[in-house]
């Protein structure tokens, strides 16, 4: 702690520097007056043989000091003196770096949150997911079961495999049944995510064993259902029917999926297994319905573990063509990747274009120092004079671009502040670990580091064009003189400007008419006024009753005031629920692995009346299209158009493979309607074959979601709703009360938030485009003031001066304009993955951008001209 | 011998110094303030004081200025060589003499030794190089 001491004691010690040397003078005088000289010609002599009292004081004195941090400090004091001097370019200069910072330390926090930080298990980047595919990536698929047994024994890349898919069951037993989230997994899930019980045991493969009802419970459910009561271990709790021993509670850290923050407990595949079915899930070979999970070895690479993949995905297709013939290959990813998915590229898209606004920002404020380099002038030029060099001149003038860009760094973090919570609100669930996001200590890092960097970025070129100052003629001219290389650089900064500019509108342009033509696109059905819902019911109590119920349920529910019809659906439109089924064609037989597929929908009566989806030709389903009855199906004009195109399908029998419970496996079913096609997702590319099923058919298929089209507020009707169910079983919570308004803006939160954003983003650009061109216009015309009054005097037309500062305008608008066109033309396909409708290359979007950014830019550079056309000669002359 | 040599590096030292901090870079770092605190072990004294007795006894050998002495004077206080207190001057005055310290004295017989060495070295060399 000795320097500290020294820092605030050396006061003390200059102050006897000071005296030491006064002191030494005085002796050394009149040594001398002893000689024989005056006091004067003694104290002259003295001081000669001493040297430069000043600089030998200075000199000492540094001794005490850290010569480095007290020049920087010093060059610090005299940069803010710069700005309060200036109190508006200060201003100016701030607010235009806060809105770039702080929107680019928003977007970093939370790219930062969903892509950066690495996923909260133990060593995250030996994580991969394994998907089941055909020959192309695209058509990649989620696992079978026994596809899933295969892998585990084969495969010698992974530590662990681990499948799971999503359940939710009811918690009976309790006050009030609960709805519960939860995840079905294979017993591998501790070992794989490296992620311990805080109480408890992990599942061992024994649990995973028909008939064994384990579950590990999360640190919520435990604190909240069970207080934190560390007993807990041993208990059962009743799930959907069925008593599932508590073994173990997770952390509270614990989440997993990562995307499901919700989950309340973990069980094994032991409940997919004996479903006292003809074939429970785990031996079905053709329902693909897991995600898989590996933890490679240690020094197994990802390249390596999708060979051997693929090798073993091969050898099952062999083993298995009936089943797997459309799933002959496999594919690696890191696990982090595959959580991602398509969210990396439109979060990149939007912090690339964040950071071009702030590229943007930068380059305005270099044109505002640039002006102000020539108002200086003389002050650097006088610097230099006095002995400043060039590098200390421009360490000066960096000094004070770099505290006007931590000043802007320091208002751009209270903006992050304050909107990103508005931004997460919009960003909402649409993308995976987004709501993790927040200012934090490294985003203020970031920020601090983007503000330097920026200080660096405007203040490089304004700071060496001064320092290059031409000493003599500068002082002689009083300093009007000017450097002719600025005009030029400034253009060149706004046709970059204007460049860049053009390429964040054409991007925000282009995802605005995408997001206009998705909500416009037909649904194929009439998504206002309808209520949705959904609630279990379990086997345990319902496997036999279910028809009977549901009929009695709906008919009640029908009868409701404001309700004008209901219905039940499983694979609701606008949910992410979706299946897959393939069926077989009697009349055109193909081998089983090569069967044609088309969506499934199993639904009750009066679905399409509900929805208002059109019936083309044939029937709906009725009340007596149960099991004794023929078996129907009814099919989309889509599934007509692709499989049976220009022939009749009505009448036609297929035999889609969907089990009814019954023996011989699926039964042929005739097709008895035609049916509009709907759009089953919000952002969907094209309209996919699907076949509708009567649930009343399917009786051991379980649930039905409720849709209710009503004639008043869709949600006034939920305690209603809630009334019936309870009444019919007190044990049936309700859950995922929403309208299909909501449910569809759900869909389109992520072309939303992109839309939003980057719009936001192309409207700052353009904003600060157009100040920057008003700028460097208004400046040339100041500085053109005498020329233009000789010009005026000389006889010139006050609207040929307009034309020709509009002409200047116009010349840099078009060259920005000209690269930014090319620039979009290249780099928009980055968007093709979030567009929907428009070409990445929609000459029209591309048109009206051109043309609003030139117009826009004219009418900055209108006003410039109107001043330079109504310059008073005589007065223009004289000033100078 | 030894004053010779001493008078040597009080030139180079002194000149180096001017040129601003090149001397601790140069041939012998150090030898001024060796120097001081020889001449201040045999009697604390004051700025003047120093400057004159270095100036005689290096025989006005060397035309230094007189105020080059004080940021080495500085540099040693600070590292704990040297220490101030008031004292008197030739003249009877109150003045801040410089004062040897316990540190002071073992720095220098360390560098007074490995001068020694050196120079040992280098005059072994330059008598038998030829032989």
């Amino acid at each position: 702690m000795n320097w500290l001491r020294q820092f605030f004691t050396r006061h003390r010690h200059y102050d006897e520097l000071s005296q030491s040397i006064r002191e030494h003078l005085d002796e050394k005088a009149a040594d001398l007056m002893d000689r024989g000289l005056t006091r004067e010609q003694a104290e002259r002599t003295a001081r000669r043989e001493f040297g430069n009292v000043t600089q030998i004081e200075e000199c000492s004195r540094e001794v005490w000091q850290w010569p480095t941090l007290e020049s920087i400090l010093s060059d610090a004091k005299y940069a803010i003196r710069q700005m309060r001097k200036a109190p508006g370019f200060s201003t100016v200069v701030v607010v235009i770096l806060a809105l770039g910072i702080g929107a680019n330390t928003t977007v970093f926090s939370i790219v930062d949150a969903v892509m950066l930080r690495p996923l909260p298990f133990a060593q995250p980047q030996r994580l991969v997911e394994v998907k089941a595919s055909g020959e192309q990536h695209f058509e990649s698929s989620d696992v079978s079961y026994p596809d899933f047994f295969d892998w585990r024994t084969q495969a010698h890349s992974f530590e662990h495999l681990l499948a799971y898919h999503d359940t939710s069951d009811t918690l009976t037993g309790v006050n009030r049944p609960l709805h519960l989230d939860g995840e079905v997994v294979s017993w591998e899930m501790v070992p794989t995510l490296g992620i311990s019980p805080e109480l408890g045991r992990g599942f061992s493969p024994e649990d995973e064993k028909q008939g064994s009802r384990v579950i590990l419970i999360s640190h919520t459910f435990w604190k909240t259902q069970f207080a934190g009561d560390r007993s807990v271990l041993g208990r059962s709790i009743s799930l959907g029917g069925n008593l599932y021993t508590i073994i173990g509670v997770m952390p509270a850290t614990f989440r997993f999926p990562v995307t499901q923050p919700n989950n309340s407990f973990w069980t094994t595949l032991a409940v997919d297994a004996d479903v006292t079915d003809i074939r429970p899930l785990t031996a079905n070979r053709s329902t693909h319905f897991l995600t898989v999970v590996g933890r490679l070895k240690p020094g197994v690479t990802v390249a390596q573990a999708d060979q051997e993949m693929k090798v073993i995905a091969a050898r099952l297709a062999k083993q298995y063509p009936e089943t797997n013939t459309r799933h002959s290959s496999a594919w690696v990813q890191s696990e982090l990747a595959s959580v991602l998915g398509d969210t990396s590229t439109l979060l990149l898209v939007v912090l690339g274009a964040v950071m071009l606004v702030l590229l943007i920002a930068c380059g305005n404020i270099a044109n505002l120092l640039l002006a102000r380099v020539r108002d200086r002038h003389r002050e650097i030029a006088m610097r230099s004079a006095l002995g400043a060099d060039r590098a200390r001149i421009v360490r000066q003038l960096l000094a004070e671009s770099l505290l006007l860009g931590v000043a802007g760094g320091i208002a751009g973090c209270l903006l992050a502040f304050a909107c990103t919570p508005a931004v997460l609100r919009l960003i909402g669930d649409s993308v995976p670990r987004a709501a993790d996001a927040g200012v934090d200590l490294p985003m203020l890092g970031f920020a601090l580091g983007i503000s330097l960097l920026s200080g660096v970025v405007f203040g490089i070129v304004p700071a060496l064009t001064a320092s290059k100052t031409d000493l003599v003629s500068t002082l002689k001219e009083g300093g009007y003189s000017d450097i002719p290389s600025h005009d030029w650089l400034r253009s060149s900064v706004i046709v970059g400007q204007v460049a860049v500019g053009i390429v964040l509108t054409v991007g925000a342009g282009l995802l605005i008419t995408s997001f206009v033509r998705l909500t416009r696109m037909d649904e194929g059905f009439t998504p206002d006024h309808l209520l949705t819902f959904t609630f279990d019911l379990p086997d345990a109590t319902y496997k036999d009753t279910r028809s009977q119920f549901y009929q009695q349920y709906f008919e009640r529910l029908r009868a409701l005031p404001g309700v004008q019809s209901a219905a039940g659906v499983h694979n609701l439109p606008m949910t992410y629920d979706l299946a897959m089924i393939s069926f077989e064609d009697p009349e055109h037989p193909l081998p089983k692995g090569q069967q044609p597929n088309a969506d499934l929908t199993f639904i009750s009566t009066d679905y399409f009346h509900t929805l208002q989806v059109p019936l083309l030709r044939g029937r709906d389903f009725t009340d007596s299209d149960d099991m004794k009855a023929p078996q129907v199906m009814i099919v989309n004009e889509a599934f007509a158009k692709r499989y049976f195109p220009g022939e009749d399908v009505l009448g036609k029998k297929l035999k889609p493979g969907a089990l009814n419970g019954m023996p011989g496996g699926p039964p042929l079913r005739e097709i008895v309607g035609v049916v509009g096609n709907v759009r089953h997702f919000g952002v969907q590319r094209e309209m996919p074959p699907a076949i509708y099923l009567p649930a009343s058919q399917l009786p051991n298929w379980c649930c039905l979601r409720s849709v209710v089209r009503t004639s008043v507020d869709p949600m006034s009707l939920e305690p209603a709703v809630r009334r019936l169910v309870s009444s019919m079983d007190p044990n049936l919570p309700v859950t995922q009360v929403r309208t299909m308004d909501e449910l569809f803006s759900l869909q389109l939160a992520q072309p939303r938030f992109a839309m939003i954003l980057l719009g936001a983003f192309a409207g700052l650009a353009l904003l600060l485009t157009v100040v920057g061109l008003y700028g460097v216009m208004a400046y040339s015309v100041s500085r053109r003031t005498r020329e233009i009054g000789v010009r005026l005097a000389l006889g010139a037309q006050r609207n040929t001066v307009m034309r020709m500062i509009l002409h200047d305008a116009a010349v840099l608008l078009l060259i920005g304009t000209a690269i930014g066109v090319a620039a979009s033309i290249v780099s928009a396909s980055v968007l093709k993955s979030t567009l929907y409708g428009v070409d990445p290359h929609d000459p029209l979007v591309l048109t009206v951008v051109c043309i609003s950014v030139t117009l826009t830019g004219l009418l900055a550079a209108y006003i410039p001209s109107i001043r330079a056309a109504s310059i008073d000669p005589m007065k223009a002359l004289r000033t100078e | 011998m030894k004053s010779l040599i001493l008078t040597y590096l009080f030139k180079t030292t002194i000149v180096a110094h001017m040129k601003k901090k090149a001397q601790y870079r140069g041939l012998f770092p150090g030898a001024l303030e060796m120097m001081i605190l020889k001449t201040l072990s045999w009697k604390p004294m004051h700025g003047y004081a120093l400057a004159q007795r270095l100036k005689d006894i290096s025989e006005d050998y060397l035309q230094i200025e007189e105020g080059s002495l004080y940021p080495a004077l500085q540099r040693m206080l600070k590292t704990g060589w040297l220490e101030t207190e008031m004292g008197l001057s030739a003249r009877n005055r109150p003045v801040r003499v410089f004062k040897v310290t316990e540190a002071g004295k073992k720095h220098l017989e360390q560098e007074l030794a490995s001068v020694e060495k050196m120079f040992a070295g280098i005059t072994r060399v330059l008598t038998l190089a030829e032989q």
